[in-house]
């Protein structure tokens, strides 16, 4: 008897220990901030309903009856913000071991307990596209995900719905990684356009063979790589390309016409101010860096003026980290817009909201705060450009996953029985910049 | 390997020579900066007008005349010191990826006398894209596993490292660390413990010698290890210590006690945890960068924002640092979040400012707007720590700067690219 | 499945081999029919009286008023309890890392042969262990009669075998090729290295295999002259996996990766069981609601004291506090893991994994230290296990028609005293003495890593040599070796200290001579030790040594 009810008590220890966060959408009333709609204006005193994690409605005087509200006075209260391009959250970044690995997916390694995806709402951020590296031509799947800290299941941070997309990757790395460090093909430009060419070459022989089997009754061998290109080939899968030189960008756009590819953003791409006028006509995106250069040759010309000239140039421009560093800080990267080069502050904010959003396909859910889109807002004391903005309240699907005043030190979710206090790391000269693009391939340098 | 080589030193001598196209040159002269808000930092915001002659800030003061000046007008704008980068690589790296352009790591273990400004590159690219800014002198050190070479501090303008030197340099020691390196240091606890107990072991047995060296009279013959720290025993120059975790930051402190070493420590990232030590043995600190990730998982997400405001309050005397090379631009924008996380705007403009001249013994020359001083200030429009904020003016000991660098070139060069489109076909 | 362990059982009895030789070192056992008379049997956790007759390995009869059948050899095991003898869900027992492998030239790492990958379901564990025949002995020392074997090696090691674990090599194996074995282990430097490039490459594999299947239906079907399909093979041996007709046992290792596998499992649609389960502190829920049977792993974290009780120590600062009070808080939810499944009435079983179950005792006691019910643990490793490895018509309780596998103490097993004094397996029985001396808790103030030269006094003069002692986990690896062949030291594994005696030994073989030696250290200090090696027959000689070098 004395045993059953022990038993209970483990069971509640542990249930009350579970899903603390379970809940993955809720209602919150936000009251009297400055709105930054990003699509619609600035909208002073106004408030904000949120229902069911939806935006139910903008307007002034709002109340609702048993809700969650939020004092946002003297408070601007913007979209979460997206960042197109981020490692964060995932327990692999590059199956490096080929220069084409499509059929690779990081969205079999969320890592909810990862406190870099705490620190990136602590800085705003509501979602993040979680990427492959860039040691391969053709990477893996990547996987957009929603910050939803303190859910432990990794299917609740998948968003759903949201279409899927891929890495490339051209350049140095992929040449370092394949040609230098294994000796086999690519290691040249040359060599990464070939590889392209013979994966969309080999994709449209196994849909042709596919469609065949039909008649035969015999399955041609499966290949989750073919059929992962097959999928580009069709238009669901939207690449997101590694890419820094000018030629190497107008090359891909070449080899995507040739084979009636049209979804492509290419990131970093960081002369990509020297082809604007190539990329707005192909329609391509550009994401890049505020002001990082110099950590490579690739990267010796680059220009932090270069968002400002991709925008002046109608290129659909975002700024993003690839770093669990600037995640943590993307609007102050928005800001430095204004000082190289003379983005309005909508403008400026377009790049961290809206325009990513429209990079992953989800500017229909996210990126602006509108009715019926997801209730995923970020209020912060001070403008958000302004590099005295602090975030107040991170909020996702109408859930406040962040909120400064209710923020202990540690908030790790995963706790090793085995550690006895949280390792320390060192700081060293680029270890803030280590952990992008490249992780997982064998270099401690500051390589994206 | 050679031919790769030679296409790398040839790329990067075609990028020293774009540097050379630079269509304006720094001047030198007599100027009067016309009613600005002036920010001195040891004397409070004036209003006014500051002659600059030569190299020096000739008089500060209402409606100055000047014969011959050249007049520049300032109404609405303010005028800062230049700012002061406490620790970065400025000048010794250029590409980080290839080993060849850095020079700031020399082989060995006991290399104190390698001199950063022996390898400071005055036509590095990121010199120009750094001043204008508003940073117009750097500390920059040497890396190494523990007596790293001596840091210099110099100022971003010159054709010589000579020209460039700020007249401060102090020798680099790695304290001997118990922290991880990086999440791909995956040695036991019990290994980190041996790995720092040998490196102790080291350093003490090195320090010995030193010691001993520095009582030595007469002709101590070619010994330029000893050499380069002699001053240091003797107490009459600062070490350079860099260390972050906190029983890290408590052994060094013991150890500059024990040995009646004055030191700076730079790094600090734990110095929060034990600032009441840090204060009460008065060891000025240079934290940094303060963008940069928490050092542990269990710590706030805020903690290296607030690290520099918690160390000042606590009395240590505080500058910042980048550690960057080719983004030292940002240093404001590090000072920046360090005021607004708890250090306030004017202890942060002190941080980047006077307080590094103090650290480094050039107060007299540098870190304020005085009368007597070296011309290192610079004019906007605003909240210098603003990303909005504009820099229309930088001088550097007087030297005139043009607002320009290859990246503001290839911005006037591609905004309205031409041909655009047109010659495709 | 009854059916055909049962036939194959009989097949393996009944087997009649003439060998070449004899030996008259041995006798034949005139029956295989025993008895045990006014035995405790524990089921349900009460033990009753009760007299039990085994037959050519089955459980002939249990009951109170049952004799001795004429044929029957009683065996000593009066006043003693009785118990299933224990199930292991999944080991690498005697499975080693094949060696003088050639070294295959890989040029492309991206496409790596499924060998070199670690892609090797088609391998069969019984083949591996038939090559290495290993000894059963230190699995059923700790209670085990029966265990899954599987290789250890690749994402795909391979199919597992059922072992019945005798000594007797025609008798082990009863059902072969039941199951696959799976696992995230990425191979070095070629495809798949990651977690993702493994989930993707277990996606091809099995999509592959069903392919082939549909493809081999289709020929079947058709007359036209088409080409016979084939596959490589790996994607073969998956077949069975794809009808349903093997389970796929796989140990996801790390907590996430427990979620990896379900997905997997849930994607693709074959039968999953996951084994060496030890940590998934917040997801328990997450994974129960797939009902997928578990196996935990019987490897625990190193005790945490609750409280330093040290005035001396330092001020401990409120931050300090608070870390500790989380990590002893998931400290304790680790170990109530079992104790919530059974909470929650989840059966679970254990599996051994690499480990042999040395602690198995100890480690169960801690579990029902956190709240596991003894029942609960007896389950896990009887009954439950037999289920999961769906035998439980012929294992996993002392029942009538079963296996005779049962595990013998001369007290309730969780009782501290209490030994194993015998155990049957089938048709063999292997009774064990009480050892004399208790285990000691290793004294924790030696350090006795290092290597040691000794010196033996022999009748023949003084032998000498060194003494390599290695810490492995709680246990030490000794390496003995001769100053005449320094190079070729014999190697015992998993020696434990106690109190200060390492008690080890092995056999030396010379020109068909074997002399059995066994070594008993007493540390004086972490510096100096003596004791005495007894060489077989021929007695006891001292022993003594000194450190000569500590490990860096």
């Amino acid at each position: 008897m004395q045993q059953r009810s022990r038993l209970y008590l483990i069971a509640s220890i542990i249930a009350l220990t579970l899903q603390v966060f379970g809940q993955s959408t809720g209602d919150i009333l936000i009251k009297n901030g400055t709105v930054i709609t990003i699509e619609d204006g600035i909208k002073e005193q106004t408030d904000i309903l949120i229902r069911n994690g939806k935006i139910s409605q903008i307007g002034e005087g709002l109340s609702a009856s048993n809700i969650t509200e939020i004092d946002a006075e003297g408070m601007y209260v913007m979209p979460g913000i997206v960042d197109a391009h981020s490692h964060i959250g995932i327990d692999a970044v590059n199956e490096a071991t080929n220069p084409v690995t499509a059929e690779v997916w990081v969205g079999d390694a969320i890592n909810p307990f990862d406190v870099g995806l705490y620190r990136a709402l602590a800085g705003g951020v509501t979602i993040s596209h979680a990427m492959h590296g860039s040691a391969n031509a053709i990477g893996g799947q990547c996987e957009t995900i929603k910050h939803r800290w303190g859910d432990l299941d990794p299917e609740n941070w998948r968003m759903k719905d949201a279409p899927r997309t891929i890495k490339f990757a051209l350049g140095e790395n992929p040449m370092r990684v394949h040609g230098e460090g294994k000796n086999v093909a690519p290691r040249t430009r040359m060599g990464i356009e070939q590889e392209f060419r013979r994966s969309f070459a080999a994709a449209k022989e196994y849909k042709a063979k596919k469609a065949k089997a039909g008649t035969t009754g015999q399955m041609p061998e499966y290949s989750l790589r073919l059929e992962t290109l097959a999928d580009i080939l069709d238009g669901k899968i939207i690449i997101h390309c590694h890419s820094y030189r000018a030629d190497e960008i107008l090359m891909l756009m070449n080899v995507l016409e040739d084979y009636g590819v049209d979804k492509i953003c290419f990131q970093h791409v960081n002369e990509g101010f020297k082809v604007a006028p190539e990329l707005a006509e192909f329609g391509a995106y550009a994401s890049v860096f505020s002001d990082w250069w110099a950590y490579k040759f690739e990267v010796y010309y680059s220009t932090a003026y270069n968002a400002t000239i991709l925008t002046r140039n109608n290129v659909i421009t975002s700024i993003n980290s690839d770093s669990r560093e600037l995640i943590r800080h993307l609007y102050h990267e928005a800001a430095k817009t204004q000082r190289y080069g003379d983005l309005t502050d909508n403008e400026a904010l377009k790049l961290i909201t809206i325009n990513p959003a429209i990079q992953l396909g989800i500017d229909d859910r996210v990126g602006s705060i509108k009715v019926g889109k997801d209730g995923d807002i970020v209020i912060f004391k001070g403008h958000p450009l302004s590099i005295y903005g602090t975030p107040q309240y991170t909020i996702v699907d109408g859930v406040v996953r962040f909120d400064i005043n209710e923020d202990p030190d540690d908030i790790r979710v995963d706790v090793d029985p085995t550690v006895e206090i949280p390792a320390f790391y060192e700081q060293s000269v680029y270890d803030h910049e280590a952990e992008g693009c490249m992780q997982g391939v064998s270099t401690h340098s500051h390589q994206h | 390997m050679n031919y790769k080589l030679h296409i790398i030193i040839a790329l990067l001598l075609s990028s020293i020579a774009l540097v050379g196209q630079q269509v304006q040159k720094s001047t030198l002269g007599s100027v009067v900066l016309k009613n600005a808000e002036i920010y001195t930092i040891t004397n409070g915001v004036i209003t006014g007008d500051i002659h600059i002659d030569n190299n020096d800030i000739k008089a500060i003061g209402r409606d100055l005349q000047v014969q011959d000046a050249t007049e520049i007008d300032c109404t609405g704008k303010r005028i800062y010191p230049g700012f002061v980068d406490s620790g970065c690589k400025i000048g010794l790296a250029e590409i980080s990826s290839i080993s060849l352009t850095k020079d700031f790591n020399e082989i060995g273990t006991f290399t104190p006398h390698m001199r950063a400004l022996t390898a400071v590159n005055p036509s590095s690219v990121h010199i120009p894209i750094t001043r204008v800014n508003g940073v117009t002198s750097a500390l920059t050190y040497p890396e190494g596993s523990l007596f790293a070479g001596k840091a210099a501090l110099i100022h971003l303008q010159g054709y010589t490292p000579d020209q460039m030197s700020g007249g401060f340099e102090a020798g680099v020691l790695k304290w001997p660390a118990s922290g991880r390196r990086g999440r791909w240091d995956r040695r036991s606890d019990e290994d980190i413990e041996k790995d720092k107990k040998k490196a102790l072991t080291k350093l003490n047995g090195f320090w010995k010698n030193v010691k001993v060296y520095s009582e030595l009279d007469g002709d101590k013959g070619y010994n330029p290890q000893m050499e380069a720290l002699e001053s240091v025993a003797n107490g009459d120059e600062p070490l350079l210590i860099e260390v972050n975790k906190k029983e890290d930051i408590l052994a060094a402190l013991a150890w500059v006690n024990e040995e009646g070493v004055k030191a700076i420590f730079t790094g600090v990232s734990e110095g929060w945890r034990v600032a009441d030590s840090l204060a009460k043995y008065d060891i000025p600190a240079i934290v940094g960068p303060i963008l940069q990730n928490p050092s542990r998982a269990s710590d706030s997400y805020d903690a290296p924002y607030k690290n520099a405001g918690l160390l000042q309050q606590a009395g240590v005397l505080v500058a910042i640092r980048t550690t960057e090379s080719e983004n030292v631009r940002n240093l404001p924008f590090n000072a920046g979040f360090a005021a607004n996380y708890g250090m306030g705007v004017e202890e942060a403009l002190k941080a980047i400012t006077i307080n590094p001249a103090k650290i480094f013994g050039v107060d007299d020359k540098v870190g304020s707007i005085e009368e007597g001083k070296s011309a290192n200030l610079f004019v906007c429009d605003g909240d210098p720590f603003e990303m909005k904020t504009r820099i229309s003016h930088v001088f550097i000991n007087g030297w005139n700067i043009p607002i320009e660098s290859r990246q503001t070139l290839l911005y006037d060069e591609y905004l309205n690219r031409d041909p655009g489109l047109e010659l495709k076909d | 499945m009854k059916q055909i362990i049962l036939t194959v059982v009989c097949f393996l009895f009944l087997q009649i081999i003439l060998k070449g030789q004899v030996d008259y070192d041995k006798y034949p056992q005139v029956s295989s029919s025993y008895f045990l008379q006014d035995v405790y049997l524990v089921e349900d956790g009460t033990p009753k009286m009760t007299n039990i007759h085994l037959n050519d390995g089955f459980i002939v009869q249990v009951g109170k008023s049952l004799k001795r059948p004429k044929g029957a050899i009683q065996l000593e095991a009066d006043s003693m309890y009785v118990y299933p003898a224990f199930i292991d869900v999944l080991s690498h027992y005697g499975i080693k890392k094949s060696e003088n492998k050639e070294k295959v030239e890989i040029k492309f790492p991206g496409m790596p042969p499924d060998k070199e990958a670690g892609i090797t379901p088609d391998l069969s564990a019984q083949d591996l262990i038939a090559s290495s025949t290993p000894d059963f002995s230190k699995l059923r020392d700790n209670g085990y009669a029966i265990s899954q074997i599987a290789n250890k090696y690749g994402m795909l090691p391979g199919s597992t075998t059922i072992a019945l674990l005798v000594d007797d090599k025609s008798k082990r194996v009863f059902t072969d090729k039941t199951n696959q074995f799976g696992q995230f282990e990425a191979a070095s430097g070629i495809y798949p290295a990651t977690i993702i490039g493994i989930m993707a490459k277990f996606r091809d594999l099995y999509r592959n295999a069903e392919v082939l299947k549909k493809n081999k239906d289709t020929y079947s079907r058709s007359s036209a002259n088409a080409q016979m399909p084939s596959s490589s093979d790996a994607i073969e041996a998956l077949v069975p996996l794809t009808l349903k007709q093997q389970t796929m046992y796989f140990y996801p290792e790390k907590k996430l990766n427990t979620l990896r596998a379900i997905r997997l499992k849930k994607e693709l649609g074959f039968n999953m069981n996951l084994v060496g389960i030890e940590d998934i502190a917040g997801l328990e829920d997450l994974i129960l609601k797939e009902n997928i049977p578990l196996a935990l792993s019987i490897a625990l974290p190193k005790e945490i004291k609750e409280e330093k009780q040290d005035s001396t120590a330092q001020e401990v600062s409120e931050e300090v506090k608070a870390l500790t009070e989380r990590r002893m808080k998931a400290y304790k939810q680790r170990m109530s893991l079992a104790s919530y499944l059974e909470s929650k009435s989840v059966p679970f079983a254990f599996s051994l994994g690499s480990d042999t179950g040395n602690d198995l005792k100890k480690n169960l006691k801690r579990l029902i230290d956190s709240g596991l019910t003894e029942q609960g643990a007896i389950d896990a490793l009887t009954i439950n296990a037999a289920t999961m490895l769906g035998i439980a018509d012929v294992a996993g309780s002392v029942t009538k028609g079963k296996f005779s596998n049962l595990m013998i103490t001369d007290a309730p097993y969780f009782d501290e005293k209490s030994n194993i004094r015998m155990m049957v397996v089938g048709s063999e029985t292997y009774e064990y003495e009480v050892k004399t001396k208790e285990d000691k808790p290793a004294d924790e103030s030696l350090a006795i890593e290092g290597v040691w030269d000794f010196s033996l006094d022999t009748p023949g003069g003084k032998e000498t040599g060194t003494i390599k002692i290695e810490k492995v986990g709680d246990s030490y690896t000794i390496y003995t070796a001769s100053s005449d062949d320094p190079s070729d030291p014999e190697i015992n594994e998993d020696v434990s200290l106690s109190g200060n005696t390492l008690e080890y030994g092995f056999d030396m073989t010379d020109d068909g001579f074997t002399m059995p030696l066994s070594f008993s250290l007493q540390f004086t200090d972490s510096e100096t030790m003596g004791g005495s090696v007894s060489l077989g027959e021929y007695g006891a000689f001292p022993i003594s040594a000194n450190k000569v070098s500590s490990p860096e």
